[in-house]
């Protein structure tokens, strides 16, 4: 299943069979909805984290320490890509234990020149080696704010192999955290209804 | 000497301009055994308004250089471009990083593109038969 996390409502699709689209205030429509929750506190995470409906993608965006108390909360689904995202080896660790995964937004590189895109190749081959390490749950998305900066699959993929990512794995990350809202027969890994009780 | 063949004639609905060529510093006249192997990359062009051959490969070219600096030669030349699509020719041993580079081209004097990579091949005729006809 071929399914991007973006930031604004596509008008081109390439290749993706759908988009969750993440807002601060998800709206209704044809794709899958984000609830993106930017918190500068814990207190703040917790009571946006309230507002979270049963079918929505919960991504988080904050500093340090809202990121820490975010993954151990059981709402949360992913830590979205953003610009100044600091992680550390604890976090990712965390993230691991409690089934969060992380994004890596190809949109990011777009953004930047110079210095600073190589700064972030950098951050994204080191935070990739440790995700391998520990076998940390990541996506791998355009994060893309409009349609320019969207890219079929199959280039994202590549762009973020030749960096060192597992691309196999972030597939099946994907499909497991989608598969999560999307399918009514699945309850966990390795558990699904298959037909019923005749 | 081997002759320049028109892939238009034979194609017949598509057009090969030759634009855009660099003439390589290259050794001439090597056998085939050391001659540097290429590959053909279809791509597609996603923009707000026209976009200038030229221009794009100067873009291209731009992009390549700010990440792979001067000593990796990737042997790039825009073999063709219609204002939407193209092929664009880099060395078989370099193609993983101009697909990687191609990504990041954005812009092109000004105006915001986006490249959308159809496919690759070996010779500019099976390219034009996979990736770019109708």
């Amino acid at each position: 299943m071929k399914v991007d996390f973006v930031r604004f409502k596509p008008s081109l699709t390439y290749d993706y069979d759908n988009f969750v689209v993440f807002d601060e205030n998800p709206k209704n429509g044809e794709f899958l909805k984000g609830y993106v929750v930017k918190a500068r506190s814990s207190k703040e995470l917790l009571q946006k984290l309230r507002r979270a409906k049963m079918d929505w993608f919960v991504g988080v965006v904050g500093d340090l320490n809202v990121l820490k108390y975010a993954v151990m909360r059981w709402r949360v689904d992913l830590i979205l890509d953003f610009e100044g995202r600091v992680l550390d080896y604890s976090l990712i660790k965390m993230a691991r234990e409690k089934d969060v995964a992380i994004e890596f937004s190809f949109a990011r590189f777009l953004r930047c020149r110079g210095y600073e895109r190589s700064k972030l190749f950098e951050e994204v081959v080191e935070t990739l080696k440790v995700i391998k390490k520990f076998d940390t749950p990541f996506v791998l998305t355009s994060g893309a704010e409009n349609d320019y900066e969207l890219r079929p699959k199959r280039q994202i993929l590549e762009f973020f192999e030749y960096l060192g990512a597992d691309v196999e794995r972030a597939e099946s990350w994907i499909e497991r955290l989608v598969r999560r809202y999307t399918d009514p027969n699945y309850i966990m890994d390795g558990l699904e209804i298959v037909g019923e009780d005749p | 000497m081997r002759k320049n063949k028109n892939v238009s004639e034979k194609a017949g609905f598509f057009t090969l301009e030759r634009r855009g060529l660099q003439p390589t510093n290259s050794v001439k006249g090597l056998p085939p055994a050391l001659r540097k192997k290429k590959r053909y990359i279809a791509f597609e062009v996603i923009s707000e308004g026209d976009v200038d051959g030229n221009k794009l490969f100067e873009a291209i070219k731009e992009t390549m250089m700010s990440l792979f600096g001067e000593l990796k030669f990737l042997g790039l030349e825009l073999k063709h471009f219609d204002g939407k699509r193209g092929i664009l020719m880099c060395y078989r041993e370099s193609l993983k990083d101009v697909k990687f580079g191609l990504n990041l081209v954005d812009s092109v004097d000004g105006v915001r593109i986006a490249i959308r990579i159809l496919g690759v091949s070996g010779t500019i005729k099976s390219c034009v038969r996979k990736f770019l006809k109708g």
